[in-house]
């Protein structure tokens, strides 16, 4: 249900936390906790649900991501 | 009640957190009441696409034609009758054509499918995404933490405060090894905020449905029968996935 979405980092790392944007342009504070890895950096890629980042993923990757997104609405709508 | 206010009911919390659906989370609310069209609440639910496939299954396998639904919309947050007989093979495939589908791993999605998995939210929650994978590795929070809240729970009011209540219910607790519901403890929940809530008049010894920080709806005996049968049903399914050998 808490479907986990795809967005981009628009804001540095700071306290375990960043500011993030999705596809609509809304933007969120997640936490970082549960990511692996290096830090994402402004710009980056991450998949985020109910507020954690999960991983960073690649350019494309994403928009293989977006692309699935995108065919999931389209037959929704 | 209509089967908007049920479906609002559930996707609300998580909606006004900003983790599905639609940005505006008072579109659901308008959609859902009284006077909000079909055609717009429609529209709404289906940008849940973390639940409408699982409400077409659920549909499609009882011959219902409305995926909207309010029988169908029951079995999928609460749970009834509907889901029973619903092959495996075909839940699969839903969760499949889901954009989180991958999340969690696809050897878990597939083993706790075809362990008895069942169209309900619960199952979503546990066997979707990668919080058991998580818990599993090692990393108790936030992990236990988004699979508590995340589920669909129940409970009994022990007190009202304001807009909130005291609710006593039994969480979600971790092994080791498999998810198991521990004894009962006391939490807060919120009944109403910026106008918007859902169940009045509550009083201590009510039997509430909880998501998120949410009190969603009063139960019947029956709901909580079902609600608790499908939720044991989902953690024994994800509970045989992960086993070495």
């Amino acid at each position: 249900m808490c479907m986990s979405r795809l967005h981009r980092a628009v804001s540095a790392p700071a306290g375990g936390w960043m500011t993030v944007e999705n596809a609509e342009g809304r933007l969120q504070r997640v936490s970082l906790i549960a990511l692996e890895g290096p830090e994402p950096q402004i710009g980056d890629w991450l998949v985020v649900h109910s507020g954690y980042a999960l991983r960073c993923v690649d350019s494309e990757e994403a928009a293989a991501i977006v692309s699935q997104l995108r065919a999931g609405q389209e037959a929704l709508s | 009640m209509s089967a908007g206010l049920l479906f609002a009911r559930y996707a609300y919390p998580p909606n006004a957190l900003g983790y599905c659906g639609p940005p505006d989370a008072k579109a659901l609310v308008d959609a859902s009441s009284r006077d909000g069209k079909v055609e717009d609440l429609v529209s709404v639910a289906r940008r849940f696409s973390g639940a409408w496939p699982y409400l077409e299954l659920i549909a499609s396998s009882n011959g219902i034609a409305d995926p909207l639904d309010a029988r169908v919309v029951e079995a999928y947050w609460v749970g009834n009758p509907l889901l029973e007989g619903i092959p495996a093979a075909s839940l699969l495939a839903a969760v499949r054509s889901h954009p989180d589908s991958g999340l969690g791993g696809a050897s878990q999605l597939r083993d706790a499918a075809m362990a008895d998995g069942v169209a309900h939210h619960s199952f979503h929650v546990f066997a979707v995404y990668p919080w058991l994978a998580l818990l599993r590795s090692g990393k108790p929070e936030p992990a236990l933490t988004v699979l508590e809240r995340c589920r669909i729970r129940w409970g009994w009011v022990e007190a009202v405060e304001g807009e909130n209540v005291i609710v006593r219910s039994r969480p979600l607790g971790f092994d080791g090894r498999e998810l198991v519901l521990l004894d009962a403890r006391s939490e807060q929940a919120c009944l109403r905020v910026d106008g918007v809530g859902f169940v009045d008049d509550v009083v201590p010894g009510d039997l509430v449905s909880l998501h998120w920080d949410w009190v969603c709806d009063r139960l019947e005996p029956a709901a909580l029968t079902h609600l608790e049968h499908f939720t044991l049903r989902s953690l024994r399914a994800v509970n045989t996935t992960g086993v070495p050998g």
